[in-house]
Parts: C-alpha cells; structure tokens; sequence
C-alpha cells in the first residue's frame, strides 16, 4: 500500500499550501482529507484540491486537453499503478507508461503537471526496487522519473534513486 | 532599455530573445533593414563587422555574435549551474555551431532560393545532420534536457539551430529515427518563453525543394555575377531554336550519332535522369531505376582506373574525371555514370559505374569517344545478380560499403 499521508503531506507542501488532517475511513479505508469547509475523500480528489488552492494552478493543466490529460493519469495512477498486486500486473503498467512516454516529456503538455507528480510519488516504491538493468528497459520512463525527482521542491522526503544516464546493458 | 537589433524571423536573433524571456530582460527591437541599417556609420561603428544580431544596452554593453549576446541575457543557472555544467552548456552550443548550422544552411536555404541548389553538396549536408541528430538521439534518450534537469542555454540555441531543419525539411519519415530529439524539440519550441518569440512552431509535413524561381526572384537583378551559373541552366532553351539553326547543320555530317544503330529500348535516358536529379536517389530514383532499367538494349559496366598511383591530389583525381566527362559528350544522350574517388590525397582510386545503350563497349562507336577509356579496366556487369544491383546502388547513392573503400568525392556524367 502506497503511504498517502507522506504523498499528500509531499504534494500539499509542493504547492505551498496546508495539509489538512489525515484518515482513512470505511471497510476500505478511503483516503479523506479535513478542510475548513469538510472532507475531501480520495487520493485524486485531495490532490488536485490542495493544487487548485495553491498559485500554480498551471499544474492542473492550462488547456481542455491537458486538463483531461491530467484527469486521466491521475485516475490512472489510483486505478491501475496502486492496484497492481502481482508482479506482473507491475511490469505491465511499467510498461505501458514507458511507452507513453518515448514521445513526450510529461504526461499532459510539455510541462510538469499534478500528473506527473501525482505518478511520481505513486511509482517510487516501485523504482526504489528495481535495477539498474530493469530501469534500463523502461529507459523513457526512467528518463521521466529522474527529470521529476529533480523538480524543484518535488522529491522532498522521497529516496533519491540513482540513474545511469549511459545505457549498458543492451 | 537594452537594444537588438536584427532583421526578423533571425533564428541567431531567437536565442537571445528566449533567454531574455527567461531573465526577463525586456529588449527593444528597432526596425531593421539588412544592408541599409547595418551599414550606417553609426552601427559600424558600434559594431565594425556589421552583423546581426548585435546588442547594445543603455550603460554601453555592446556585443556582437548571437551565443554570447543569449549568454548575457540568460538567468545564472541557464548558464550551467557550475563548472561542469556550465562546460556542458558550452560545448553543446559549439556542437550546434559546428555540426547543426552548415549543414542545415546548405540544405534549407535553397529551399529558401537564397542560394543555388547543388546536389551533391545537399546529399552531403543530409549526412551530415543525420549524424548530429543521431548524436543527440542518443544523448536526449536518458536525459530530458541536454545539461542538468531544467532548460539551459544549451537548449535554447541548439533548439534555434534546429528550427529550419524542422519547419523545412525533416519530414515525419525523415525525422522518425530520431524520437528523443524530436520530444525534445516539440517540448521546448511549446514552452511559453519560446512560444512567445517563435511563434506556434508548425513541423515539416514534406521536405521542401530547391525553389527556383524565388532564387531567380531574389538574385535575378541585384547580383549579376551571381547570376551566371543559373543563366547556363535557363539559357539554352530560349537560344537553342538560333543556335540550332547555325551550328548544326556542320555537326551533323561528320556525327551521326553513334548510337544511332543501336535500337532504342523501353529506358527513357533523359526521363531516368530528370528523376536521378530532382528526386531524392535512394526512395524514389533507384526504385525508378530498376523498375524502368531495360536490359535487352541496356548494359552495365563498373570501371577502374588503371594506374592510381599516379593519383596525387583528390582534385587533380576530380579533374581527371570532368575531364573525361567532357571529352564524352557526344554519349551523353544514351549513358548515364558515376564516377567516384575513394581514399585521400596521395592515396586514391577511381572506379565506377556506367549504363549505355547497346551491349559492347560503347566506346568503340566512334573514334571521339576513345581519349580516355583505355585508361581504365572495363568489366560489364550482369544486371540480374544481386552483387550488381548493391554495387550499382551504392555507386549511384554515393552511400554504402563500396567493397571497404572509403569514399571522398562522387560525380555523375548525365
């Protein structure tokens, strides 16, 4: 299970805003955020809460287009990434992002976008176990997770994961 | 205010005025007329070598030379956040320099009709961008840009450098090897910074060609001098109905053309040669070639010099083969060849192919067409083996294995 107190503590302080209380709720334990005003319930939901109440609303994307690129991967990212139980189900995801990403930057328009945090933070625990040669067949998506873990203000609390920017395996 | 001065659309202009969108210096661009404003004592003076784009800033900067103006107006870190990067950063804008900009002027600007189309010097500048873009392929696979993780100078200038080449002539099939570059390249020409001074930055659909009449347009009046290579290429159609009437008569008689015997065959020469010229040779002229090639009527023949220690100098080897070019003219209708130099100064070989009308070796036709070929080895080819259609491949391209020789310089008899 992915730590989404340190994810939301991480994505609140990448926007400069305040995190509110923590908890999980119910049989399956729905992530919920207190605000001023209520709850927010759900990863995807809370984060693009704290980003639409910071000053980089550009995260959320600055086109129709981006923005439901934004939406998309995001629903991605709790969907398909956090529930992958086994092994292969992991390698399959892996493998898909690393294909989406031979042609693009980022995961919505050419800039950093919630997105992109919201998969970095989601595919950590995975990187931090792969090797290098694995990481090396997913070379686009490794290319990406290295360029987000250097945003400013990204990684905060996250491992630094260590890149080859010279393949050798193939 | 700081001042830049430089004609529109400059892709040098472009790399100082994204760094100042990024410093956010605010530059003042005057109206510029190239030739008349950078040639006022007064500019001249500022700037003795009277290029653009040139900066000037109220308390007296001036500079000249578009990578250290962006240099001046860039933030600290586009500069390479410390020594190595900052290297880096250098190193890059040389490699755009040296290996992007030649080779993208000879290639685009023909198309442009700011300078004369030559074949051989655009296949020459194909190569060379294929090997610079292959370099950055390379590079930009594990890195999103070239130095450090934020967009520095050296992205900025290698981008402008990189501008024309893909607005003009890289099409998608062209530019399909090299997928990190061209991610690399659509996220910057889309960032807000670049956006703003660029424009929306549309890629090639289809390669642009020589156009000649814009060169015709753009040279026609103003530059005689300039004028006379493309006078030898218009002329003869308006002239030849007088000439014709003048000078053939006498050449008739002692002539005859010596293929005349020799029946005709389905191969147009002339329309083999208007594709082998106008068309690019490895997707479509070769295609052409062995679709249309009739080898009933036709043959083959790959030629070696015979004695290549004489060969000193690459040119004298160049001048030897014009040369014999010239002195078979009178086959020109009904053959087509390339003969290729391989090796260097001091150590070279010629050899090459040729496709005449007829089976026997066509020299033997007529006495003017015996100057040159006993000096060479002539070994008629079979035109249905595969080794003969890789050599002839390669001959015509200028590209490939050549059998381990090492190629210099090419030419075509046509």
């Amino acid at each position: 299970m992915a730590d989404y107190g340190k994810e939301l503590s991480a994505v609140a302080s990448y926007f400069n805003v305040k995190c509110g209380q923590i908890s999980f709720t119910g049989n399956e334990k729905v992530v919920c955020m207190k605000t001023q005003t209520g709850t927010v319930k759900g990863l995807a939901t809370i984060s693009r809460h704290l980003a639409q109440n910071s000053s980089k609303q550009k995260c959320l994307g600055t086109c129709p287009l981006d923005q439901a690129l934004v939406s998309q991967w995001l629903e991605y990212r709790v969907l398909q990434v956090d529930r992958c139980s086994r092994e292969d189900d992991l390698h399959r995801v892996l493998k898909e992002l690393n294909g989406y990403l031979s042609d693009r930057t980022y995961f919505a328009g050419p800039y950093l976008t919630l997105a992109d945090l919201s998969l970095y933070y989601g595919l950590h625990r995975t990187f931090v176990k792969l090797s290098f040669q694995e990481k090396e067949k997913y070379i686009h998506l490794s290319r990406w997770f290295n360029q987000i873990q250097h945003e400013n203000n990204a990684r905060q609390k996250f491992s630094a994961i260590q890149f080859l920017k010279t393949p050798i395996y193939q | 205010m700081q001042t830049l001065y430089t004609y529109p659309e400059s892709f040098r202009a472009y790399k100082a005025q994204i760094a100042a969108q990024y410093s956010g210096a605010k530059l003042d661009v005057p109206e510029f007329k190239l030739g008349v404003t950078n040639k006022t004592e007064e500019f001249l003076k500022k700037f003795p070598l009277g290029k653009v784009p040139a900066y000037e800033s109220k308390d007296g900067v001036l500079l000249f030379e578009s990578n250290a103006i962006a240099y001046y107006l860039a933030t600290d870190a586009m500069r390479g956040a410390n020594k190595a990067d900052a290297a880096a950063v250098q190193q890059w804008i040389s490699f755009g320099d040296s290996e992007v900009v030649p080779g993208s002027c000879t290639w685009v600007y023909p198309c442009l009709g700011i300078m004369q189309y030559n074949k051989q010097n655009t296949e020459r500048a194909k190569t060379e961008i294929k090997r610079a873009l292959g370099v950055l392929n390379d590079v930009l696979l594990t890195r999103t840009y070239l130095v450090g993780e934020r967009i520095s100078l050296a992205d900025i200038c290698l981008c402008c450098n990189l501008l024309a080449l893909y607005q003009m002539v890289l099409d998608p099939e062209f530019r399909q090897p090299y997928g990190n570059v061209n991610r690399w390249f659509t996220t910057l020409v889309n960032q807000p910074q670049f956006k703003t001074v660029i424009g929306e930055v549309k890629l090639c659909e289809k390669m642009a060609q020589f156009d000649a009449k814009k060169y015709q347009d753009l040279h026609g009046q103003s530059k005689p001098e300039k004028k006379k290579p493309e006078k030898k290429a218009e002329k003869p159609k308006p002239e030849k109905p007088k000439a014709a009437v003048a000078d053939e008569p006498p050449a008739e008689k002692p002539s005859k053309d010596p293929f005349a015997a020799l029946p005709e065959g389905t191969f147009v020469m002339d329309d083999w040669k208007k594709v082998y010229s106008n068309e690019d040779t490895k997707t479509v002229a070769m295609p052409y070639f062995w679709k249309n090639f009739d080898k009933e009527n036709y043959s083959i023949w790959y030629s070696v010099y015979k004695y290549p220690e004489d060969l000193k100098m690459i040119f004298m080897s160049c001048n030897l083969i014009s040369g014999m070019f010239q002195r078979l003219d009178r086959m020109r209708k009904h053959a087509f060849g390339s003969a290729i130099v391989f090796g260097e100064n001091n150590n070279s070989t010629i050899s090459g192919i040729w496709i005449w009308r007829g089976h026997e070796l066509a020299f033997e036709l007529s006495p003017d067409l015996q100057i040159d070929y006993e000096s060479y080895d002539w070994k008629k080819l079979d035109a249905d083996s595969p080794e003969t259609k890789k050599m002839v491949d390669e001959y015509f391209e200028w590209e490939g294995e050549f059998g381990g020789k090492k190629f210099n310089q090419g030419k075509i008899f046509k």
